[in-house]
């Protein structure tokens, strides 16, 4: 924009008239002038953005009990040397730091005479409180989740990491939007190479404006077609904090309430901090459940459309009689009566998701129990696809970091697997297995621990703090020299 | 391409092994026990030079145009060799939906995928397909277990030569070490001295099996491990071959993608501005299998022991030279 590097100039009323033309009457914003120590001056607001009981008590009370000043340079000089206004005192040289301070809820004091305008930290715009993390639920463990205000987030990690090698690098985003994006990091864990490629990636951002981790997600994965996330997101600070602590790089936008997590590993899908309150070998178990409930909800229905259909001979006679005598009234073939009853519930999901609360409890009920039941009632679907796709669906929900994969993939498996059997399965399978081993960020494999094979201590076991305290782990161990 | 850790090689080898070792002829008679050994043997003392500190520094020689064309010649035919026998050796119970054509055309869609994700993917989708391998050899024995006789177990009979060839056959990968050795820095020797040790295993727990277990009828089949795998059957009422079918195919991808990986990645580094050399690979073995006669193909064994021993070979006339030049 043409006005942001404007400088000031050191006449008060253009000061304001400039100001005034590029805000184009905007109606939050408050220009009040006033005499401080006999100069005259102005104070620049933001409305609604600023505490007005703090502006009143820590700005306006002590700059008008100032006494008369023998020109603006001393006035200036007088409250930078003898008067804390506030604890964030920036100073803006030109329109766009002026207005970007203005918005970000400063109260910016301007001087005739002055070429520079002092401005005071009194933010007070309203925000969400702290409240237990909607997507991440957890039993034992703290119930803050992070909120939409990146100056909290940044507060609640510090007070789980009071250490100065946790640093925050503030960025600014976003062209028009201006927003906070924070930088976090343990210095003397982070990789120096990921710290600065992340940083030349956040510079290829010009977007307008960054409202959510979506926008900037693709700067951060270098490859954007891949079937596997390389970036992953949390609204946990502890999780997160667990996560600098292996050397790794989050990424806080103001406005949000998830913090990106670069890089990730697939098996951390399979990991809750629950997981760590938890006795070894209860971890360690629950841990194997999940990994079974992943290849249950992707391959289960899959399986039983390539077994029925091309393989029954892998059936016992039992099932297969079963099988036979509840499939035999069906009008739709097996793979068709799978995709079918998927989408269905994904329909249902969805329309749940972004309906209010109230009418999402009524979607469930229409859904699960009346088209259902009529469903199986009317002879649509049968009683064991029905299971299968329930019991499928219910196994993605224990991981459901990767259920947008699960979605589309479980779908891609009942074809190949009604087309061509478990052969069909197997290939697809195979080229699934090698997109997740392509997948890599910064030099980062995603299938890390497991291939490359390292310390499996928390992959295949979770072992007890007894053991994991030795051998400070960091992703730098990972790390795959291109 | 990024560094390939020893247990990484390890893997993608045995894993190929494998796979050939699936569509092995004639696994049967005491003597083969005794050919094998002998045929082990040999490999070890083939691949001498690739237990050398130095054999990393070795393999740079493949930079040479003639020497990787060598290579890239052999890992065609091999290739070729491979499609053809997948045509012959599988049974067609195995691919009785697909079709043999359409399993042909999925199978090689998948490996042309496979194939350009590069050596790096290859390299790390080993290991976790190495588990796969595990849980088939492990329900493989427990199934045969109530079929074994140990009485048929014997080491006298005929079938030396045949076991020494067949076990020579199963030399394939052992030329794509060498190429594997240029990013593979550490512990590369364990890594191909634990792949020639655990092929040896395989290949004797398979034999001993068909003779054991498979008895009369693994001793008639063409293609004795399909045989086994039909009779391996852990459970009672219900049949394990949906087990067989995913190793085999995963296997066979994993064989596939490797002499395609190579291939290209040889053929990238002799012409860097050479595109989709994957794609082209995979094409050219195809039409290989296609063109030229099976003897032809299965001759292309005959090219292992020169095609290891040329790497050190070159490099020793190489460092003569230099020193003559000094």
């Amino acid at each position: 924009m043409e006005y942001e590097t404007r400088p000031l100039p050191p006449v008060l009323a253009e000061q304001l008239a400039v100001m005034r033309q590029i805000a184009d009457g905007s109606a939050d914003l408050l220009v009040d002038t006033v005499t401080v120590g006999g100069i005259p001056c102005a104070l620049v607001t933001c409305e609604g953005m600023l505490s007005t009981a703090t502006t009143a008590e820590m700005v306006i009370e002590p700059l008008t009990a100032i006494p008369a000043m023998p020109g603006s340079s001393a006035l200036f000089a007088h409250i930078r040397k003898n008067l804390l206004l506030s604890l964030d005192r920036p100073t803006a040289r030109n329109y766009g730091d002026l207005f970007r301070l203005v918005h970000s809820g400063f109260a910016v004091l301007l001087a005739e005479g002055q070429t520079e305008a002092l401005a005071f930290g009194v933010q007070g715009y309203d925000k969400r409180g702290v409240n237990e993390p909607s997507g991440e639920a957890n039993l034992s463990g703290a119930h803050e989740g992070f909120t939409e205000a990146v100056r909290t987030n940044m507060s609640l990690i510090r007070r789980r990491m009071k250490t100065p090698l946790l640093k925050f690098e503030m960025h600014i985003m976003g062209k028009l939007s201006h927003t906070d994006v924070c930088l976090c990091y343990m210095t003397d864990r982070v990789p120096p190479q990921l710290l600065r490629q992340i940083r030349e990636a956040l510079g290829a951002c010009q977007l307008d404006t960054i409202l959510s981790p979506g926008y900037l997600q693709p700067f951060l994965e270098q490859k954007n077609n891949r079937l596997f996330d390389s970036v992953s997101t949390t609204e946990r600070p502890d999780v997160l904090v667990s996560k600098l602590l292996e050397g790794r790089v989050a990424v806080l936008i103001d406005g949000n309430p998830f913090a990106l997590v670069i890089p990730k590993l697939f098996i951390e899908s399979f990991q809750t901090l629950d997981d760590y309150s938890y006795k070894p070998y209860y971890a360690t178990f629950l841990r194997w459940v999940k990994y079974a409930a992943f290849l249950l909800t992707l391959l289960l229905p899959a399986v039983y459309v390539a077994v029925s259909l091309h393989h029954p001979e892998l059936l016992n006679r039992t099932l297969l009689l079963l099988l036979t005598e509840a499939e035999a009234e069906e009008p739709l073939s097996l793979p068709l009566e799978a995709i079918g009853a998927l989408l269905m519930y994904e329909v249902i999901r969805e329309a749940g998701l972004r309906l209010p609360k109230v009418v999402g409890g009524a979607v469930s009920i229409v859904g699960g129990i009346i088209i259902g039941d009529a469903a199986v009632a009317s002879g649509l679907i049968s009683t064991p696809m029905l299971t299968v796709v329930a019991l499928s669906v219910t196994a993605g929900f224990i991981v459901p970091d990767l259920t947008p994969v699960v979605s589309v993939l479980r779908l891609l498996f009942i074809v190949a697997g009604g087309l061509w059997g478990l052969f069909g399965i197997g290939l697809l399978g195979m080229a699934v297995v090698y997109c997740l081993c392509k997948t890599e960020d910064f030099g980062f494999p995603v299938t890390a621990p497991l291939s490359p094979v390292y310390s499996l201590r928390d992959v295949v076991t979770r072992e007890g703090f007894r053991k994991m305290q030795y051998g400070g782990f960091t992703v730098e161990e990972y790390y795959e020299q291109n | 391409m990024n560094r390939i850790d020893s247990r990484q090689l390890f893997s993608i080898l045995l894993l190929s092994g494998a796979w050939s070792m699936i569509c092995l002829p004639q696994l049967y008679g005491g003597g083969q026990l005794l050919g094998v050994a002998a045929a082990f043997g040999v490999q070890v003392f083939l691949c001498l030079p690739l237990f050398r500190k130095s054999a990393s520094r070795t393999a740079e020689v493949l930079r040479y145009k003639w020497l990787g064309w060598a290579f890239v010649v052999f890992f065609l035919l091999w290739g070729g060799r491979s499609l053809l026998l997948l045509h012959r050796a599988v049974p067609p119970q195995l691919l009785q939906n697909p079709g043999h054509l359409t399993a042909a055309i999925l199978l090689l869609l998948t490996c042309l995928y496979t194939g350009t994700a590069g050596l790096k993917a290859t390299a790390r989708c080993a290991p976790l397909m190495l588990v796969l391998l595990g849980i088939s050899a492990a329900v493989l024995i427990v199934g045969a277990w109530k079929r074994m006789d140990a009485g048929r177990l014997t080491l006298r009979g005929d079938g030396f030569r045949e076991g020494f060839s067949a076990y020579a056959a199963l030399s394939g990968e052992l030329p794509a070490a060498w190429v594997l050795l240029r990013r593979c820095k550490e512990k590369a020797g364990k890594a191909i001295g634990g792949y020639l040790l655990g092929k040896l295993l395989l290949c004797l727990l398979l034999l001993v099996l068909c003779m054991t277990a498979g008895g009369r009828l693994t001793a008639e089949a063409d293609y004795p491990v399909f045989t086994l795998t039909m009779l391996s059957q852990p459970l009672q009422g219900q049949r394990a071959d949906a087990l067989y079918i995913l190793a085999f195919v995963m296997l066979c991808v994993m064989h596939l993608t490797l002499l395609t990986g190579v291939t290209a990645h040889l053929l990238e580094q002799m012409y860097p501005k050479i595109r989709a050399a994957a794609a082209w690979a995979l094409t050219v073995m195809l039409l290989l299998a296609c063109m030229l006669p099976e003897n032809c193909l299965a001759a292309s064994a005959a090219l292992v022991p020169v095609l290891l021993l040329a790497a050190p070979v070159t490099a020793a006339v190489q460092k003569l030279q230099r020193r003559a030049a000094a």
